[in-house]
């Protein structure tokens, strides 16, 4: 706790430091300019840098080779989520489950358990799922909620563009440019179940340079009942620099610690649980440099470079057991987790008919977990990858998209994945999309390397094991989509039917280990089940004007599985809903209004019995802008409580408050 | 009343092309002197008096004699009195130049014309306003501006974007005066003009904002308090966010994330001045009015047309379609 708390500070010291050495300059070399009320013939006849660059400019969704969702501004702040994983109920065929109360899943078609692997989660390029268990620690991000500019969530594999990982979607989160945030924005919340957070945003310019800090801290007391609560201390920065017309150096770094609530309380069933309650302290940092050099809005080269790092430190003694003959067991699972990643990617347009993107990436996933993984050792894993994406305008109608990724891995050597898509644009308002790809799975360091043991003096209990012979998963997937436009009733409609064959899913299988004289037995890691998915999927906007919005999403989905080693069939919902509805009131007030609701759904590791239930919930949001600020209350689910993910948590009625206070 | 300045403007332009293109002009007898102050460093300076001089050149008869003095000679006082005396008429390039020598008191000058290039009209402005209050007033004054006509800058909207209706604008203190010439610009080609001023940098987005909250495209107005290359990035991701195209005022404009400008580059200004000292010649030295360019082009940016989900014509298509619309006896 007291490490946070410094390492916060420093933060914070830092943040200010570089505040006060850029805005006393500014100060220093301003006025002058803005005193003339002459106009520059420069502002006419100069240079001018890109600043809708390739990379910023989104594609059109009729053009666009997957189906996409768009999560905007006004979508996150109308939903009154305070957790980013919230956000995602809102696409279709996409899952939220809180495993505890500081602990999402996040996963598109099921497939998850505490940790869903087959998701590409980028936030401003940089890959954040972890590289020891895969998938995404959302809270432990760093990264606040104000500081998005919008969310694209690409709904189907696409390796050539977005990189390894992308195996059932893409989750690609875009932060605000500096300059966008210029002034200081102070904001706080409070509310319900312990939840008490605090903003400072500070964002400028001097001459070149834009820059942009977060500071923050966040609580909450979790689920009732439960030892999940998280404290969360943040700090964000980002400055763009513009030494040229052409060029952009990008750098950001982030900080995200604290301790979060982990553990079970004895019930009747299990009194003394070695999983007792106990404290988990998170320190999550990352470091990120771009270079980009814009020729114009279709060409531009990049090279970036980027560091993640997390640790969570969790050791804590079990109670007294029988076994040891009633002495307590020191359990430890602290694991470091670090990926450093160099990308260099080019888009061009050197016909008119003809857009490309190709890049090259190397990176270095490295774990360290001597309880996991058996050594005290880091265990590196390399990847590296060859990507190019082509996009040809046949006829204005036809647009053809073609893409390709090759991966060269220490754990499955190297692989190939092609995608191919096909958009006929029946006139301005109407357009059909086909497409076929292939994604891989690469295992990630723990199915690789798992070593779980924990022996009681002479005895040993083997829980988990690694396998070197792992193939990746593959995953084929078929989607037809639909988009229309219909401007008279002021609706636009996005369908998708899809087929996914999804072959050699990685999971855990219970087999003899001899060594083990407690069952004799372990859970190794491998290429167990396949798993057919093929549904269809909705999202509908109703849109009669700017300050009336409907969006509506719903998804069906059916897996078949051969369900040997897991229940994978039953792991995502039939059915899903959501609806969000955003409406101006008297009195100048925002109104909005999200509704979710979704059927039964089993996670993986949970026995039956813990599995969730159905859900319906109702979220409300009421606000009143003022000049310089907004104040904004958020009742969630005002129906009957629903069960997140397992039926200890329950996710009852719960209120905050919200005020943010914009100074210039 | 803006209106009938700006059909008087557009009278005038086709009056002058009519000259220019069906009365041959009495043939220059001897050589006309004329001196350009200008900064030869500038590449648009450079490129717009080779613009001028290939222009005279095409003719026959071209009896103009160009000496060039550079800007910063005005500054180090070191003016060769010469080059003004024996000029007949003198052209400045550029607003710095138009500024230093409309400082140049000498009563030698002050019955030389003066012809302003490459200025925008604000500034020229700004100039004639000052003097009106100053010694000389008697001067024959006139320009050749740097910026567009807003008429030619809507007519391209309608043409280019005909189902988006609602037009927003920004103004600033110093623009705050174009605002009856828009509301006519707008009224004439069927569109509501949705416009807010903004008072100082710092409230631009605010107000950006609020024009964003009632229009479906922004044309983006010049103007010394609010545009920079900091609120230009601000402004275009801003509107990029909504979805809402900006409609910029030069090439550059475009090329860093407008959807279209109209413009006219040094060169296309270069042949203006030609076609205005070969009038003047025959007129006794005697300038046209103040004049917007003739000569304009048009840039797409195509890339952020299409992540608009617009489809624009091709820019030679609808240059041609302007053109018809801006002079339709042509």
């Amino acid at each position: 706790m007291s490490k946070n708390t410094r390492a916060l500070k420093m933060a914070v010291l830092a943040c200010a430091e570089i505040m006060l050495l850029i805005t006393g300059k500014a100060h220093a070399g301003n006025g002058k300019e803005t005193a003339t009320k002459w106009l520059s013939d420069e502002d006419f006849l100069g240079k001018m840098p890109v600043i809708l660059s390739a990379s910023r400019l989104s594609q059109p969704p009729a053009e666009a080779p997957a189906a996409t969702t768009v999560i905007d501004r006004d979508m996150i702040s109308a939903s009154g989520a305070r957790e980013l994983a919230d956000l995602f109920r809102l696409v279709p065929g996409f899952q939220v489950g809180y495993a505890s109360g500081h602990w999402q899943t996040v996963t598109y078609h099921g497939l998850a358990d505490t940790f869903a692997r087959r998701l590409q989660v980028l936030i401003d390029g940089r890959s954040v799922y972890t590289p020891a268990f895969g998938g995404v620690q959302w809270s432990d991000l760093p990264l606040a909620l104000d500081d998005i500019e919008r969310i694209e969530v690409i709904r189907g594999p696409n390796m050539a563009s977005y990189g390894a990982n992308a195996f059932q979607g893409v989750i690609n989160i875009i932060t605000r440019h500096a300059s966008q945030d210029a002034g200081t924005r102070i904001k706080a919340i409070a509310g319900s179940k312990g939840v008490a957070e605090g903003f400072l945003r500070h964002g400028g310019t001097n001459g070149n340079l834009d820059y942009r800090f977060t500071v923050g801290h966040r609580e909450d007391n979790g689920f009732d009942n439960r030892n999940d609560s998280k404290r969360v201390s943040l700090a964000t920065l980002r400055t763009d620099y513009r030494p040229n017309t052409n060029d952009t150096i990008m750098f950001q770094f982030g900080l995200n610690t604290g301790p979060r609530g982990m553990g079970e309380p004895p019930t009747q069933d299990n009194p003394t649980p070695t999983n007792n309650e106990h404290t988990r302290t998170v320190n999550s940092r990352y470091e990120q440099l771009r270079w980009q050099r814009s020729m114009n809005a279709g060409q531009e080269i990049s090279i970036q470079f980027f560091h993640n790092y997390h640790k969570a430190s969790e050791a804590w003694l079990t109670p007294p057991l029988k076994i040891i003959g009633g002495a307590q067991y020191p359990m430890n699972e602290d694991v470091t987790a670090q990926r450093y990643e160099l990308e260099l990617q080019h888009n061009l347009s050197p016909f008119e008919d003809w857009r490309f993107v190709w890049g090259a990436s190397t990176r270095v996933d490295q774990v360290t977990s001597p309880t996991f993984l058996g050594t005290t050792q880091a265990l590196n894993h390399r990847l590296h990858r060859l990507f190019v994406n082509g996009e040809w305008r046949i006829t204005p109608a036809w647009l053809l998209n073609m893409g390709a990724m090759l991966e060269k891995n220490d754990i499955t050597n190297t692989d190939i994945a092609p995608r191919l898509a096909l958009n006929y644009l029946i006139n301005e308002h109407h357009s059909l999309r086909a497409s076929v790809s292939k994604a891989l799975r690469t295992p990630v360091i723990y199915e690789d390397r798992a070593n779980y043991k924990a022996s009681f003096g002479p005895l040993l209990n083997h829980l988990y094991l690694g396998n070197k012979a792992l193939m990746p998963e593959t995953i084929v997937s078929r989607e037809l989509g639909y988009l229309g436009n219909f401007p008279a009733a002021y609706l636009s409609l996005d369908i998708k039917i899809f087929q996914d064959e999804i072959k050699s899913l990685i999971s855990a299988g219970q087999v003899p280990y001899p060594g083990d004289n407690i069952d004799g037995k372990t859970r190794q890691f491998l290429n167990g089940d396949n798993a057919s998915i093929r549904g269809a999927e909705t999202q509908i906007k109703y849109q009669p004007q700017k300050s009336t919005q409907v969006i509506l999403s719903y998804a069906y989905t059916d897996i078949n599985s051969s369900d040997y080693w897991i229940r994978y069939s039953t792991t995502a919902p039939a059915n899903s809903f959501s609806l969000l509805a955003m409406q101006n009131l008297p009195g100048n007030l925002r109104g909005s209004l999200g509704y979710y609701q979704t059927d039964k759904v089993y996670y993986i590791g949970m026995v039956t019995a813990e599995g969730a239930g159905a859900m319906k919930r109702l979220d409300l949001r009421l606000a009143r802008p003022f000049r310089g600020g907004e104040f904004a209350v958020v009742a969630q689910n005002v129906l009957n409580g629903y069960q997140e993910y397992r039926y200890q948590n329950i996710f009852d009625s719960r209120w905050y408050a919200t005020l943010t206070l914009d100074l210039q | 009343m803006s209106r009938f300045v700006i059909n008087c403007v557009l009278g005038k332009t086709r009056l002058l092309l009519g000259l220019l293109l069906f009365v041959m002009p009495p043939a220059i007898a001897s050589a006309a002197n004329i001196t350009v102050v200008a900064n030869p460093q500038d590449d648009s300076h450079a490129e717009l008096i080779e613009g001028m001089k290939a222009a005279l050149a095409r003719y026959p008869d071209n009896g103009f004699s160009i000496s060039v003095v550079p800007l910063a000679s005005l500054d180090n006082n070191s003016v060769r009195e010469r080059d003004f005396l024996d000029a007949d008429l003198i052209v400045t390039v550029g607003t710095a130049a138009a500024q230093q020598t409309a400082q140049l008191d000498s009563p030698a000058l002050a019955k030389t014309p003066l012809l302003h290039a490459l200025i925008p009209k604000i500034n020229f402005d700004g100039i004639t306003q000052r003097r009106r209050t100053e010694a000389n007033p008697a001067r024959d004054l006139s320009a050749i501006y740097l910026d567009q006509p807003l008429p030619r800058q809507v007519a391209l909207l309608r043409l280019a974007l005909p189902q988006y209706k609602r037009l927003g604008v920004v103004l600033g203190p110093a623009s705050q005066t174009l605002l009856p010439g828009m509301e006519n610009a707008a009224e004439k080609e069927g569109l509501r003009l949705y416009s807010r001023t903004a008072r100082n940098e710092s409230s631009l987005i605010t107000t950006l904002n609020d024009v964003l909250a009632e229009s479906n495209m922004i044309l983006a107005i010049p103007d010394p308090l609010i545009f920079n290359r900091y609120t230009v990035q601000n402004l275009l991701l801003t509107t990029y966010r909504q979805k809402i195209p900006v409609i910029g005022f030069s090439q550059a404009y475009v090329r860093a994330g407008a959807l279209m400008a109209v413009y006219s580059t040094p060169t296309q200004i270069g042949q203006q001045v030609a076609e205005a000292l070969r009038l003047a010649a025959t007129k006794s030295w005697k300038l046209p009015a103040p004049q917007y360019p003739h000569n304009y082009s048009i840039t797409i940016n195509y890339q952020v047309a299409r992540s608009l989900g617009l489809r624009l014509p091709d820019e030679h298509d609808l240059l041609f379609r302007l053109q018809q619309a801006d002079n339709p006896s042509l």
